[in-house]
């Protein structure tokens, strides 16, 4: 264990950042959508399958280190960029009738709607982080240390 | 790894990103278009005619734009005149003489006029007034204005904001003046900090000073009586303004100090009230150093030109009271039961945390007040005083107001005297000249459903104007029988312009039906008792009231001043009939009519959950004239819900589940076997069994799209070749739209990007301010033109208007929008704007079925009162306008016919509604099958648009509910429920059904307006918008980078691997 710790590039490190972030993200939108002023409603499970499948694809590429090649590990990122932006980006819209009634439509807004915006937006600042992350890790080289 | 490498897979990463958000931003942005259009001056489609010999049913009366502009200016200043109402003119204060007087203006509405509503769909028209047409503008016009005065509020709103905030259309406001808990007037030191020499030129303009009292009105306003009403906290601390009468709507402090200021420096003072909501001004009325007053409402953004001519007499005043104007309306038994939490007040639920923000659970309203709102309550109080009945003359601490001279509520029980209690009567008005009505035939027709009434009236003055003929009824009241005002309007009909000497013979066309009263214990149905009934007519409700009376015999009457009364019986008709409980069982459509809001599921009256809730303390006692202080309305405070009750599943708008497993296979969708277009149905009355065929059409998907995209938009059913449209807000004028989309059938006018290409038709008077005028007519010439021309100009077939509730107290500050306390003034001012509306192509959504009677909580409160309450006010007003009744005895064929546009009235009702936002009883108002299909669609044999007011496919509008009761359409964007899908919906045979009646309740409706035409004659394109050049470029230049970044990556690889090779 010590090992594969101390073979940890900083690229795979900031992977790993960025799955944490992911899976942060992704607890606040199962959360802020099941419960509050979401609660009742269906929650939109693409967000749910697309970062577990990102979180899933950084932790491969973590695992297999310098065993994949680049090709691949170029394209699994991609991959892991495209699933997140999906995500937020569902995250976005299924909150933009609630941003309207409580910033737009006067008399609209509730307590609920805020709480239910605010941490909204928490969870989506985590996507945001996540995906930087991702975006960083990818500028950074090999996901173990060059011998 | 190379770094050329890195940086081109860092890059494809970021630019990858970049790509799916822009992409997602084009989705947002396009589901939201309308919003976007409406917002950021932005235009992403227009109609193209497809020929020039097209078959148009409609079409603008106006010629271009300038054309457009002129014809609207000129009727929105006629309304403006007609609207005034004239309440106080001692000695002939009013007009004022010579060509130019030389007038000094008080008060901060003097310069920064209300215009109008101050938010929602009658917001005036801003850029008409940066234009140039302001209040000052039409001032210095008909006047010699004091500059001095003038500078120091200019120089005051010169350190504000011009235009309010906020989402949809700006108001013409000084943003930081516009408050519901201060007036934000100026003292004259105040002014002295703007303007030293303020006063130093009182004596040159000096024939008469002229203070502009005002009060906001709009959507989301209220008014909230004592302390908390006059409460303002903000950042910069907590402030109260002091006013005579203890609230808000009272004189404040500031108001009469500069009123003050102008009785102490000039001989002639006139106060205008630049307000919807009834001021409490008997403080004017009383004071001898004020010569005039008048009710000018919101006059628009031409009608401080209108405020000039009357004035100076140009126009007499021809205007009457559409609302009772009481020393201290918070005193009305209505406000007992008012408000929500904002204000302190108890009425919300107890245990609404128990409930999720998507169930909207918030509070409630009990009308215990019954039928006496308004004019019914003070006049039926003092019948009862003036005949001994009810203990009347009694009334309990904090229920009446002090004394003549204290206007504040009393502490102490005391005499209930109708002189402390009313300044001015329902319906009344002056003029500058003297009338005489002369009470003529009456024939009331066997079959007791009819009757024609003819008055003669002559000016006994000199000059000329307008008078109205106020035809009131009485009927016969038994103490603890069902309860009945002492008087209530009947029929109206206002005269052409008489000159001095002139007379003119009305003839009103009663509908008898309108005397009937709810019997909801008893008959369970409209009756009418044994007794004595009385027709009257008169300067106003009470004067009418004292003529009838007098009739009866009795004395001790007073009038509007207190003094004296004698009443005049010949102005009095009346005739006996037995009880009844047949003839007004069944309405003119032929529908019979029963209970449907007492009892079950759907009940408004609260007692039908009385066992469901927990702290009420006994059934909830409706105020009785039988004893006023014993069935005194107490404010139901602390109320909750049992836990697992009928009651709570109702308020959770989730109670009707979906079937699953249900054979639906004959009810047929996505047919394609059939050619039939939408255009095919052009003419098809709504039995024809085409329909059928059409709607069988439509596929699931399509109908659940249409259905569910409805905020200002038509969404298109390509399955039967729909064109999708847009929709907009009124009832003032389109709230979006603007002249430079101008067209006439299709061609754009030649001039619509010329001066007047930032303009709109919100330019008239308020709607308050229409009914005001007691003018049928003139409300069919505003439906034409101010909703039904918005149709027509800027190709909008669904206009949400006209407004159609009414005012149940002073305090609700969205009053503006609806026109009267009494549902046939209001009743009839709406019909015919309705029918002038559709007689243009318009299909009009009356708003908001029903009983949107307060703004605080009004998404979610649950509003409550007795069957009798509902059916004689709100459903007796809104039955007027839904099925064209009160047609104007003066409107001729030839008349209607003007607008060059078919004559439909009354021929078919109204074809559209909006619901409220408000609960109906327990349920979402679109819920409530009581109203939505008992009584709208049953008894008044509705067969239209049916639309939510701004709630999407979400829990607060009881979806599926909705759906199944008739609603057609979800004025919101997309859906929130997990059953809005064909799979969802297939196995429940009455949902489908369902949705095939809505298909063709909407599609008929549409069928009968400019949508047909349009559908018929042209075909929709789409334009490059800013937001779509925005997002295509993102896009694009994002994929191109992505690209880019992936030859790259591949290059350096590869390069990278033949080097390693080559080493």
């Amino acid at each position: 264990m010590a090992n594969w710790v101390k073979n940890q590039s900083a690229a795979a490190w900031v992977s790993i950042f960025a799955g944490v972030m992911a899976i942060v993200g992704l607890i606040i939108y199962i959360v802020n959508s099941t419960t509050g002023y979401l609660g009742s409603t269906q929650m939109n499970a693409l967000p749910v399958v697309f970062t577990i499948l990102a979180v899933l694809l950084i932790a491969a590429m973590v695992a297999a280190g310098n065993k994949a090649s680049h090709w691949v590990s170029y394209i699994i990122l991609l991959a892991v960029i495209v699933l997140l932006a999906v995500s937020v980006s569902v995250f976005v819209s299924t909150r933009t009738d609630v941003a309207g009634d409580q910033w737009f439509i006067p008399g609209m807004d509730t307590p609920e709607k805020g709480a239910c915006l605010n941490g909204s937006i928490v969870g989506v600042v985590f996507y945001g982080i996540s995906m930087l992350a991702v975006i960083v890790s990818a500028f950074m080289g090999n996901f173990t240390k060059d011998r | 790894m190379r770094i050329s490498t890195k940086i081109f897979r860092g890059l494809t990463m970021f630019f990858a990103m970049l790509l799916v958000l822009s992409i997602a931003m084009a989705s947002i942005m396009e589901y939201y278009r309308s919003s976007l259009d409406e917002n950021t001056d932005a235009l992403s489609s227009q109609v193209v005619v497809d020929s020039d010999s097209g078959e148009w049913s409609y079409g603008t009366q106006f010629t271009s734009v300038a054309d457009a502009v002129a014809g609207l200016k000129d009727f929105a200043i006629r309304e403006a005149a007609e609207s005034f109402v004239l309440l106080k003119n001692e000695d002939s204060a009013l007009p004022l003489t010579g060509s130019k007087p030389k007038v000094t203006l008080f008060g901060l509405r003097s310069y920064a006029a209300y215009y109008g509503s101050t938010g929602g769909g009658s917001i005036p028209d801003k850029a008409t007034v940066d234009l140039g047409n302001t209040a000052t503008a039409a001032f210095q016009a008909a006047f010699d204005v004091n500059p001095e005065m003038l500078a120091a509020y200019e120089a005051y709103c010169n350190t504000l904001t011009w235009g309010s905030a906020g989402f949809g259309a700006q108001a013409p406001v000084w943003r930081e003046t516009v408050s519901s808990s201060d007036p934000m007037e100026l003292t004259p030191d105040e002014l002295a900090g703007y303007n030293p020499d303020y006063a130093s030129a009182y004596e040159e303009y000096s024939d008469a000073a002229i203070v502009v009292l005002g009060r906001t009105s709009g959507e989301n306003v209220s008014f909230y009586p004592g302390e908390v009403g006059r409460t303002t906290t903000s950042d910069a601390g907590t402030t109260v303004v002091e006013t005579n009468t203890g609230n808000i709507l009272g004189i404040s402090k500031e108001e009469q100090e500069i009123i003050d200021e102008a009785k102490e420096n000039f001989d002639k003072v006139i106060v205008l009230l630049n307000s919807s909501s009834a001021l409490e001004i008997e403080a004017l009325k009383d004071d001898a150093d004020i010569d005039a007053v008048m009710w000018i409402g919101y006059p628009g953004v031409y009608g401080f030109e209108a405020v000039a001519s009357v004035l100076k007499g140009e126009t007499a005043p021809s205007g009457h009271l559409g609302d009772v104007y009481a020393v201290n309306s918070a005193l009305a038994p209505a406000m007992w039961n008012y408000g929500g939490a904002e204000a302190g007040s108890k009425i919300v639920w107890a245990d609404k945390a128990d409930y999720t923000g998507d169930e909207n659970v918030n509070s409630y309203l009990i009308q215990a007040e019954g039928i006496y709102t308004g004019y019914r309550y003070y006049e039926t109080r003092y019948a009862d005083v003036i005949e001994g009945n009810g203990g009347a003359a009694n009334a309990a601490a904090g229920t009446y107001v002090t004394s003549a001279t204290d206007y504040r509520a009393a502490t102490t029980a005391g005499t209930w005297n109708y002189s402390n209690e009313v300044s001015y009567p329902f319906g009344y008005g002056l003029s500058y000249t003297t009338f005489e009505q002369e009470l003529g035939d009456v024939q009331i027709a066997a079959d007791k459903k009819t009757a024609t009434v003819e008055v003669t009236v002559t000016n006994t003055g000199s000059a000329a104007g307008k008078s109205v003929v106020q035809l009131y009824a009485q009927t016969p009241y038994t103490e603890g029988g069902v309860e009945k005002s002492a008087i209530q309007l009947i029929d109206y009909e206002k005269t052409d312009v008489l000159a001095g000497g002139a007379s003119e013979t009305i003839v009103l066309n009663v509908d008898l039906s309108n005397l009937a009263s709810y019997d909801y214990e008893g008959a369970k149905t409209f009756v009418v008792d044994a007794g004595t009934y009385y027709f009257a007519i008169g300067d106003d409700s009470h004067d009418a009231l004292n003529n009838i009376l007098a009739a009866k015999g009795e004395t001790g009457m007073v009038d509007n001043d207190g003094q004296e009364a004698a009443g005049d019986t010949s102005k009095v008709y009346d005739w006996t009939w037995s009880k009844d409980t047949e003839t007004f069982s069944v309405n003119a459509e032929g529908n019979e009519i029963t209970n449907r809001l007492s009892e079950g599921d759907y009940a408004m009256d609260v007692n039908a959950f009385i066992d469901q809730i927990e702290g009420l303390d006994g059934e909830v006692e409706y105020l009785s004239r039988s004893d006023w202080n014993g069935t005194w309305p107490i404010t139901y405070a602390g109320l909750s819900v049992k836990n697992g009750s009928k009651l709570e599943s109702l308020l959770k708008n989730d109670f009707i589940p979906i079937e699953t497993t249900e054979d639906t296979s004959d009810i047929i969708t996505g047919d394609t076997s059939s050619d039939l277009t939408f255009n095919d149905m052009k003419g098809a009355e709504f039995d024809d069994p085409r329909w059928d065929e059409l709607v069988n059409k439509i596929p699931v998907s399509e109908a659940l799209d249409f259905m569910a995209n409805a905020f200002h938009n038509i969404q298109g059913i390509p399955s039967i070749e729909f064109n999708g449209y847009a929709a907009d807000d009124g009832p003032g004028g389109s709230d979006s739209h603007t002249m430079k989309e101008a067209q006439n059938r299709g061609q754009a006018m030649a001039d619509a990007e010329g001066e007047y290409a930032t303009t709109g038709t919100r330019i008239a008077p308020a709607p308050i301010n229409l009914a005001y005028t007691w003018n049928k007519e003139l409300a069919y010439e505003n439906g034409q033109l101010i909703i039904g021309e918005s149709t027509l100009l800027y190709n909008l077939p669904i206009m949400i208007g006209p407004g159609g509730n009414i005012h149940r107290h002073a305090y609700n500050g969205r009053g503006v929008e609806y026109y009267s306390e009494d549902p046939i003034l209001s009743g009839f001012t709406g019909s015919a704007v309705v029918q002038g509306a559709q007689s243009k192509g318009c299909l009009v959504n009356i708003k908001h079925a029903a009983f949107n009677d307060q703004e605080s909580n009004r998404s979610g409160v649950a509003v409550f009162m007795n069957e009798q309450g509902a059916r004689e006010l709100e459903l007796r007003n809104l039955y007027q306008m839904f099925t064209g009744k009160g047609r104007s005895s003066k409107m001729d064929d030839t008349a209607i016919a003007a607008g060059e546009t078919a004559n439909r009235y009354g021929a078919e009702g109204a074809l559209g509604v909006m619901s409220s936002y408000n609960r109906i009883g327990a349920v979402a108002s679109s819920a409530n099958k009581a109203v939505m299909v008992d009584i709208m669609r049953g008894e008044w044999g509705f067969k239209g648009y049916n639309v939510t007011d701004f709630t999407g496919v979400s829990l607060k509008a009881a979806p599926k509910e909705s759906i199944l009761f008739g609603t057609t359409n979800f004025c919101g964007f997309g859906n929130s429920v997990s059953y809005w899908s064909e799979d969802a919906l297939r196995g429940d045979a009455d949902m489908m059904q369902a949705i095939h009646d809505d298909m063709h309740y909407a599609l008929y409706a549409l069928s009968r307006s400019y949508a047909m035409d349009l559908n018929v004659n042209t075909h929709v394109e789409w334009l490059m918008t800013w937001y779509r050049a925005t997002y295509i470029s993102l896009i694009t230049v994002f994929s191109v980078a992505s690209l880019a970044c992936v030859v790259g990556y591949v290059v350096c690889g590869i390069r990278g691997k033949n080097k390693k090779e080559a080493r």
